[in-house]
């Protein structure tokens, strides 16, 4: 405990160091739910149907911002590049647990980050005149409860495509992929209430919706009681599946690695 | 004139050779930006299932709109990305004097250095989606179209890249740029859709946008009749005069410019 409280002052201190780069980031991150934004209101404006009214796209969009940035994760081609260059013996001889120092600088990242993000989520829900959602707070509970697990998820699976490194020089293209199905079947591009019916079951089982749609739809009260524990136990199966793939590819991946002096 | 062409193919060739090494590499990434050309492509009949204009861009012209912004892009991408990505960090590293000290224009040879072959793949795509768009509208392709279209795709490629080596610039005051590829994805995430979707048609909104239009939706619009033909004019001039401020940005930064051998 007392190490990852040192990693995470130490990861905000960074941060902190460089807040015009942590803004650039910040904007950078929150440029693409808002253009799409743009987007669907276009949609709206030009006399389209959708089953979203504008208020609750602009809703969704916002919570997109917000569930964006918790679930942000960036450490897999930085693993990548230690792996590929040897400096991952700095982490390995010391007496920590490489989960927990990527965890805390995650993290840490994102108490800086914060401070840029949520003001401007502020500004904007007034300025649109967003509502806020109406729910019980049993529902806030499984929101947060959703929330941290999607955290969780997106963090591991990070985690995963980072230590792929073991075996390939490049992460890139599985860091692609996983980008590719992150922003089209978590609901980041498309609301899946939007989506074509035809490939929701699909959808449905797969870990993205759980990385950003599931805890909107939550708050948004668009899910009843039996929705909700379904969706959850969904999200309890994958941050067990990833965490055990992290685990398998770290213990394996642990036995190829060799670098200078090691 | 002649001899910037003979080292600029030296350096294409060059490029090329480095990156056949990894050929697994140059396959797998054409693969995976054909895939985001898709999800591009589903985004843009999902939306069209709601509606049958997008703030007065037809479906086909949308197609267009992507298609050329995918061979921008793509040329963009291949011979100039690479070097407006490393300029901060070279300007950081006292390392510009490797351009600065040649017997050449540096701007030429700090612009066009690096290349990244691998980004030919959204050329070729996006050459095939254009053409579709162009035959699904039964527009006459004639000598003049062709000159439009040249001239659109040669212009946006500069008014693109005088809009990010406009930012890159800025290193040279600042201690850092790493957030240089958050702009990048932000122009990215918003240039390819029409600006109208943002602007609505507001004047002010317009005029504002102008240095972003120039690179795909002016061109779009010239070359599907949505604007006379003269427009022509204000897209080489604007994007000639976007030029002209940068290469006296440029000389201007250059001042501020020190490494170990100056």
């Amino acid at each position: 405990m007392r190490q990852f409280s040192a990693y995470l002052k130490t990861s905000i201190m960074a941060a902190i160091s460089y807040r015009g780069d942590v803004l650039l980031f910040v904007l950078g991150g929150v440029s693409q739910p808002l253009v799409i934004l743009a987007l669907w209101l276009g949609v709206a404006y030009s006399g389209g149907t959708l089953s979203l009214t504008t208020n609750e796209l602009i809703q969704y969009y916002l919570f997109v911002v917000l569930i964006g940035y918790f679930t942000s994760t960036w450490a897999s081609q930085f693993i990548t590049k230690d792996i590929r260059q040897g400096d991952m013996s700095r982490y390995l001889l010391k007496p920590t647990n490489f989960l927990f120092f990527q965890a805390s600088n995650n993290i840490g990242e994102k108490i800086v980050k914060g401070a840029y993000i949520l003001p401007l989520l502020i500004v904007l829900g007034i300025f649109f005149k967003v509502p806020i959602p109406i729910i019980t707070i049993f529902k806030v509970v499984l929101f947060f409860f959703s929330l941290v697990s999607a955290c969780i998820i997106s963090f591991i699976a990070d985690m995963c495509v980072g230590v792929a490194g073991f075996w390939f020089e490049s992460t890139e293209a599985l860091d692609d992929f996983y980008g590719i199905g992150s922003s089209m079947l978590s609901g980041r591009m498309i609301p899946l209430s939007i989506f074509p019916s035809l490939f929701l079951p699909f959808i449905n089982i797969l870990p993205f919706r759980y990385l950003l749609s599931f805890p909107i739809e939550i708050i948004q009260n668009k899910l009843d009681s039996q929705q909700i524990l379904v969706g959850l136990s969904f999200q309890l199966f994958w941050l067990f599946a990833f965490f055990l793939l992290y685990r398998t590819l770290w213990t394996k991946g642990l036995h190829r690695y060799s670098a200078v002096g090691a | 004139m002649k001899r910037y062409f003979t080292i600029f193919a030296h350096l294409v060739g060059f490029n090329l050779m480095r990156e056949m090494e990894f050929r697994g590499n140059f396959f797998l990434l054409f693969i995976i930006q054909s895939i985001w050309t898709i999800i591009q492509l589903l985004l843009i009949e999902v939306i069209f299932q709601n509606t049958n204009n997008l703030v007065g861009w037809t479906k086909i012209e949308i197609l267009a709109l992507v298609g050329l912004y995918r061979i921008v892009k793509g040329v963009f991408d291949t011979f100039l990305f690479a070097n407006v990505l490393y300029l901060p960090e070279n300007i950081n590293r006292g390392q510009l004097d490797f351009n600065l000290t040649k017997p050449i224009n540096p701007l030429f040879l700090t612009s066009v250095h690096h290349h990244f072959p691998e980004n030919l793949g959204p050329i070729i795509t996006g050459l095939c989606i254009l053409i579709y768009a162009i035959i699904s509208a039964k527009i006459t392709v004639g000598i003049l179209f062709i000159v439009n279209l040249v001239t659109g795709i040669v212009f946006g490629v500069l008014a693109f890249y005088t809009l990010l080596f406009g930012l890159a610039l800025t290193a040279f005051f600042t201690q850092r740029l790493t957030a240089l590829s958050s702009f990048y994805d932000m122009f990215n995430n918003a240039l390819r859709n029409p600006l109208d979707v943002y602007t609505r048609k507001n004047l002010i909104i317009d005029l504002l946008l102008l240095p972003f239009a120039l690179v795909v939706t002016l061109p779009i619009k010239i070359l599907f009749y949505k604007v006379s033909p003269a427009y022509l004019a204000l897209e080489i001039f604007g994007t000639l005069f976007m030029f002209a401020c940068i290469y006296r940005l440029w000389h201007f930064a250059l001042r501020h410019y020190s490494s170990a051998s100056s």
